[in-house]
C-alpha cells in the first residue's frame, strides 16, 4: 500500500477535531466565556435594607436597627490575627473551621465595645471587616405582632425559592404576604480568585448595588392601636377592630394575648416554640380576622333588618310581650330580663336587647329564609389578604341537615339564630363589616382593607332605603338610654348594640359594635372581651373610649 | 524524492509556540522545557549526521535495552501508574525509548525475513513492549505500537490477510463496548473485505473470528479494564455529570477552549489553567490552554501545523527508494499522527483521557527528546537516498 492514502486518514481523523474547535471557540464562545468567568469570579452578597411598614400618618411600626458585623478572608489571616481576633469577640471557633472559604461573616449584632476594639485595631487586623447592616426591629412590639406579623429565619423549603442560609423573609401578617415588596434586592461585590480560592482582586467587575425593599403604607392609626392595648390592660383575651368607613382602611386591628415580634427576629429555641404553641390562651392567633365569637346580641339589629325589608314586622309594631320566657316547641326559651320587658316595639327591642322579640321575629322569617339570606349578605369574606385570614361561618340547611341529619334539628334553631347563638360564628372583623354596612346602608361601604390603596370593592346590604334609618335610630337608643350607655361619648352622638356571647367554657365573651357620629358616621368598631360577662359592661366602655379618642385626635371634641 | 525543510521548521515552529505557553503558564516550566529544547536540537543535529546504517545496525539492542527499562519501570517506578524511571537526576519515560527503538527495528524485520514468518516476527515484536505498556497501565500508550504495527505493515507487509487479522481482531475487541459500534465496524470489515476481493471461505472465516471475538470480549473488557480506566470511558461520556470528578478536565479544557474564543484572551490572560481548574494545562491540556489565551487564530495555527507536518512526513515516506527507510518513515509519521491526533481529539472532548503527549508542545523532555531523535533519523535517511541518487538536497 501507498504511504501517502495515509494523508486521506490524516484529514478524516483531523476533521472532527477541527469541527470541535470551531464549535467551542466560535459557536459555544459566549456560555463557556461565561462560565469561565464563574470559575473565578466569586461573588459576596450585599444585602438589603428591607422595606418600613408605616402607620397612616407615616410613623414606623416594623422598622429596622443598624448593626455591626464582622467579615474576614480566612486564608490570608495569620495565627496571631486569628487569636486577637478571637479575643476581642470572645470566639471559642477554631479558625479551621472556615478553611477554604474565601469571604465568611464571622458574626453580626456586634456590640459597641466589640466594634471599638476592631476599629482601634484596624491596622493589625488587615483582613477583618467591620460593615454596618441593618436587622428589623418593631419599636411598638407585641401590639402590632397581630396583622403586621414578623420576620423569621428561612427554612430549608426557602432555599429553593432563592433565599440563602442566613436570610429572613416574612412569616406571618403583612410581613409575610408582601414578603416581595418588603424584600428588596440583593446587590453583590466581586472577588476575583485564583484556582485555590485565594483573592487575587477586589472588585474585577463593579459591584452591584442591593435595591432596598419598598416602605408598605397602612391604614393603621398606632395611637389608637396602643390605647386600645392599654385601655385591654385588665383582660388577657379579646379584640379590636376598628375601621374608616369613608375609605374602609382599618384604624385599629388589634388582638390579644400577642408575641412581641423583636422576639420573633431573635429567634426561638424549640422549646420557647413548643410553649408558645401549646399556651392555652393561643397568643399566635390573630383574633381580630380570625377569632370565631357568636355575635351574640350584635346580630339583632340586622335581624330586625331583615325582618323590616321583608314587611314581616313595622317599626313602632308591638309584639306579644315579653314575660322573660317564650314557650316554643317542647321548650321554654328565656329571655336575659328574667322579670320580662313587657310588649315592645322594634326601637324598644334593640334599646334593651330584649329576646322574645327577636324569637317571635325570628319564627315570623323562619329557619330556612334567614339561612338563605343570611347567606346572601356579604357578612363574611376574606376581607383581608393575611394568610391567617379566617372569616366567620354562617351555615346553611343543607348544613343543619349534614350535622344533626334531617331530623336531629327542628324550626326552633332559628330562635337562636336571632339573637345571634346557636351555631352562627363571626369574627370581630366580620362584625365590624356588618355594623359598617348597617350604618351606612343604603350607601355603599369599601369593604376593609390594611394597605392604603385607591381601589377597593363597595358593599351593600340589598334592603329597601327606609330600613337603614330605622335600625340606625335604634342603635342610637341603644348607647343613649339602653344597654351601651358606657360606650357615650361626650359631643359626638354614638349608635350601637351590646351582645354577650354564650361561652361553653367559661365567663361570656363580652361584645360591642359601634358607629359614630351616629347622624353621620365615619368609623365602624367592634370590641371582643373574652370571658369577661356583659357587653354592656366592658366591651362598651372599650368602645367608647376608642370612640372618644379617635374624636379627640381628629379634632373635633376636646 | 521530497524536502523535509517544511517539516522541521514547522516541528520548531510548534516547539516555540509550546514555550510561549509554558511561560504564561509558569515561568519554571518555561525555562525546564527551554532547556529540553536545547537537549532535543542538539541530539537533532547529531542524529542526522549518524549513518542510517548505525541505527539499522543497532535497533536490535535498543530494543532489547528499551525492553528491560520496560521492565525496570514495573520494579522501580513506584506505586501507582509505573510509568517513570529515575536515572539519578533525569526522569525517563521508557516507552518513548521502546517507540523509538521499535520503529527503528521494524522495517528491519519487513527486508529481510520471508512472506509469512515476516508479519507474524513484526507482531511479536510489537506485543511484547505492547503488553509491557499496557501491565503499567497505560492503554493508550500501548496502542500507539498498534497504530505503529497497523500502519507500517499496510506499507511494506505482503500478507494482507493476516494484517487484517491483526489489525480487525483487537477493534472487535474495542468496538465491543457497545452494540451500535459493533454493529457498524462489522459492517465496515464486511466492506474491505469486499473492497479487497477476498476469496469467499477467507473472507467468511475473517468475519466469524470478529464476531465471535466481540462477543466475548465483553467479558474481557469487564475483568481487563482497571476501574480508573472504565471511570474514565464514562465520564468522557457524560462530562457535565462529572464536574467533581474524571470529567472535570475535560469540561474544564472545554471551558478554556471556548472562553478564548476567535482571538483570545491573550498572553497571560488565561484564567483556567490555575492548578484546580485546568491541572494539566502544561501537560494534557496544552492546547486548550494555548487555545484560551490565543483564539481559534492560535489553535488553528497548531492544527493546521500538525496538518501540514503530517501531510509532508507521508508524502516523504511515500518519495523514498529503500524499503528500511519507507518503513522508519511511516513509522515515525504514524507515531506523529497518533500521537497528535488522540492528544487533541482528548482536549476538544472527542477521546478519554488518555495521558498522551501532544508532539513538540507538551510538557516533557522524554517525549521532545523522542520526537527530535526521529526528525534527526529521517534527515539521516534523506542524505542516505539523496547519495543514492547523486544529488543533495538538505
Amino acid at each position: 500500500m501507498r504511504a501517502r492514502y495515509f494523508r486521506i486518514a490524516v484529514v478524516l481523523l483531523f476533521l472532527p477535531i477541527l469541527v470541535r474547535v470551531v464549535k467551542y471557540q466560535v459557536l459555544e464562545h459566549p456560555r463557556l466565556y461565561q462560565e469561565s468567568l464563574r470559575n473565578y469570579i466569586k461573588s459576596l452578597k450585599l444585602e438589603p435594607v428591607r422595606g418600613e411598614i408605616l402607620d397612616r400618618h407615616g410613623i414606623p411600626i416594623a422598622s429596622y436597627k443598624p448593626q455591626f458585623k464582622v467579615s474576614i478572608i480566612p486564608a490570608k489571616m495569620t495565627d496571631e490575627e486569628w487569636a486577637l481576633l478571637s479575643q476581642g469577640l470572645h470566639l471559642q471557633t477554631p479558625r479551621d473551621s472556615f478553611a477554604g472559604a474565601a469571604f465568611v461573616t464571622l458574626k453580626s449584632g456586634l456590640s459597641i465595645e466589640q466594634v471599638t476594639f476592631l476599629e482601634e485595631r484596624t491596622d493589625r487586623l488587615p483582613w477583618v471587616f467591620v460593615s454596618p447592616t441593618t436587622i428589623r426591629y418593631y419599636p411598638y412590639g407585641g401590639p402590632f405582632f397581630h396583622g403586621i406579623g414578623y420576620i423569621g429565619r428561612v427554612t430549608a423549603a426557602d432555599l429553593r425559592r432563592g433565599y440563602d442560609v442566613d436570610d429572613y423573609r416574612g412569616k406571618s401578617g403583612l410581613e409575610r404576604v408582601f414578603e416581595d415588596v418588603l424584600r428588596g434586592q440583593k446587590g453583590a461585590r466581586f472577588l476575583a480568585t485564583d484556582a485555590h480560592g485565594r483573592i487575587t482582586k477586589l472588585d474585577p467587575i463593579p459591584p452591584i448595588p442591593p435595591k432596598s425593599g419598598q416602605d408598605l403604607h397602612t391604614t393603621l392609626d398606632i395611637a389608637l392601636q396602643l390605647y386600645a392595648d392599654t385601655l385591654f390592660q385588665p383582660y388577657t383575651a379579646g379584640a379590636v377592630v376598628m375601621m374608616d368607613l369613608r375609605d374602609g382602611g382599618l384604624l385599629v386591628l388589634y388582638s390579644k394575648p400577642y408575641v412581641d415580634p423583636n422576639r420573633m427576629v431573635r429567634g426561638l429555641t424549640a422549646e420557647e416554640w413548643r410553649a408558645l404553641v401549646r399556651d392555652s390562651t393561643h397568643p399566635l392567633l390573630n383574633r381580630a380576622v380570625s377569632g370565631r365569637y357568636p355575635p351574640g346580641s350584635t346580630l339583632k339589629p340586622l335581624i330586625g333588618a331583615i325582618a323590616l325589608d321583608l314587611g314581616l314586622i313595622s317599626p313602632t309594631e308591638k309584639l306579644a310581650p315579653c314575660t322573660g320566657r317564650f314557650a316554643y316547641g317542647d321548650r321554654i326559651w328565656r329571655c336575659w330580663y328574667i322579670y320580662g320587658h313587657g310588649r315592645l316595639n322594634l326601637y324598644q327591642a334593640i334599646q334593651h336587647s330584649c329576646d322574645v322579640y327577636f324569637y317571635q321575629v325570628g319564627l315570623r322569617i323562619g329557619l330556612r329564609r334567614l339561612l338563605r339570606i343570611l347567606n346572601r349578605l356579604p357578612l363574611t369574606d376574606a376581607w383581608l389578604p393575611l394568610n391567617e385570614m379566617r372569616s366567620g361561618f354562617i351555615p346553611t340547611l343543607n348544613w343543619y341537615r349534614r350535622t344533626y341529619g334531617r331530623y336531629g334539628f327542628s324550626e326552633g334553631a332559628v330562635l337562636n339564630l336571632a339573637i345571634g347563638q346557636g351555631e352562627i360564628l363571626l369574627t370581630p372583623l366580620d362584625l365590624t363589616v356588618m355594623t359598617a354596612l348597617l350604618a351606612k346602608g343604603p350607601e355603599p361601604v369599601p369593604a376593609p382593607h390594611l394597605i392604603q390603596e385607591r381601589e377597593t370593592a363597595w358593599l351593600t346590604l340589598p334592603f329597601a332605603n327606609w330600613v337603614f334609618p330605622v335600625i340606625r335610630k335604634a342603635m342610637r337608643r341603644v348607647v343613649e338610654k339602653g344597654t351601651g350607655q358606657a360606650a357615650k361619648v361626650q359631643g359626638v352622638p354614638v349608635a350601637g348594640k351590646t351582645g354577650t356571647a354564650q361561652n361553653p367554657h367559661g365567663k361570656d365573651h363580652s361584645l360591642f359594635v359601634a358607629f359614630a357620629p351616629a347622624d353621620d358616621p365615619e368609623v365602624a368598631i367592634t370590641v371582643v372581651v373574652e370571658n369577661a360577662g356583659h357587653g354592656g359592661e366592658v366591651a362598651a366602655p372599650i368602645a367608647g373610649k376608642l370612640l372618644q379618642r379617635y374624636f379627640q385626635l381628629e379634632g373635633r371634641i376636646p | 524524492m521530497k524536502n523535509l525543510r517544511v517539516a522541521i521548521w514547522i516541528a520548531v515552529l510548534l516547539s516555540l509556540l509550546s514555550l510561549l505557553e509554558l511561560s504564561s503558564i509558569s515561568h519554571g516550566y518555561f525555562v525546564r522545557q527551554a532547556a529540553y529544547l536545547g537537549v532535543a536540537l542538539a541530539a537533532f543535529v547529531i542524529t542526522s549526521r549518524i549513518p542510517v546504517r548505525f541505527w539499522k545496525f543497532w535497533a536490535p539492542v535498543l530494543y532489547i535495552v528499551s525492553l528491560l527499562f520496560l521492565v525496570g519501570v514495573l520494579f522501580l517506578g513506584g506505586t501507582g501508574a509505573k510509568r517513570w524511571l529515575t536515572l539519578g537526576p533525569v526522569h525517563l519515560q521508557p516507552s518513548e525509548l521502546a517507540k523509538f527503538s521499535w520503529i527503528l527495528l521494524i522495517p528491519r524485520i519487513y527486508e529481510r525475513y520471508g512472506e509469512t514468518p515476516q508479519i507474524l516476527t513484526a507482531g511479536i515484536v510489537t506485543a511484547v513492549p505492547m503488553l509491557l505498556v499496557l501491565i503499567e497501565p497505560d492503554l493508550a500508550t500501548s496502542v500507539t505500537f498498534f497504530v505503529m504495527f497497523v500502519m507500517v505493515s499496510a506499507v511494506l507487509g505482503r500478507n494482507r490477510v493476516l494484517l487484517l487479522y491483526l489489525t480487525l481482531v483487537p477493534l472487535a475487541i474495542i468496538f465491543s463496548f457497545s452494540p451500535v459500534l459493533f454493529l457498524l465496524f462489522i459492517g465496515l470489515s464486511v466492506g474491505i473485505v469486499l473492497w479487497m476481493r477476498l476469496r469467499a471461505g477467507v473472507a467468511l472465516t475473517l468475519v466469524f473470528t470478529l464476531i465471535t471475538v466481540g462477543l466475548l470480549s465483553p467479558v474481557v473488557v469487564n475483568k481487563g479494564l482497571k476501574p480508573y480506566q472504565r471511570q474514565r470511558i464514562v465520564a468522557f461520556l457524560n462530562p457535565e455529570k462529572y464536574r467533581t470528578g474524571p470529567g472535570w478536565q475535560t469540561l474544564q479544557a472545554r471551558i478554556a477552549l471556548g472562553s478564548g474564543g476567535i482571538l483570545g484572551k491573550g498572553y497571560k490572560k488565561g484564567t483556567q489553567k490555575g492548578l484546580a481548574f485546568l491541572p494539566e494545562a502544561h501537560t494534557d491540556f496544552i492546547f486548550s490552554s494555548f487555545g484560551e489565551e490565543f483564539g481559534l487564530v492560535g489553535t488553528l495555527v497548531v492544527i493546521g501545523g500538525f496538518l501540514i507536518l503530517l501531510f509532508h512526513l507521508f508524502g516523504f515516506a511515500e518519495s523514498l527508494e529503500f524499503r528500511y527507510h519507507r518503513g522508519v518513515a511511516v513509522g515515525v509519521a504514524a507515531y506523529f499522527l497518533y500521537q497528535s491526533v488522540t492528544n487533541l481529539a482528548t482536549n476538544v472532548g472527542l477521546f478519554p483521557v488518555a495521558g498522551i503527549p501532544l508532539p513538540f508542545m507538551t510538557y516533557g523532555g522524554s517525549h521532545l527528546l523522542a520526537e527530535y531523535l526521529m526528525l534527526g533519523i529521517l534527515v539521516a535517511i534523506q542524505r542516505r537516498e539523496a547519495e543514492s541518487h547523486l544529488h543533495t538536497t538538505w
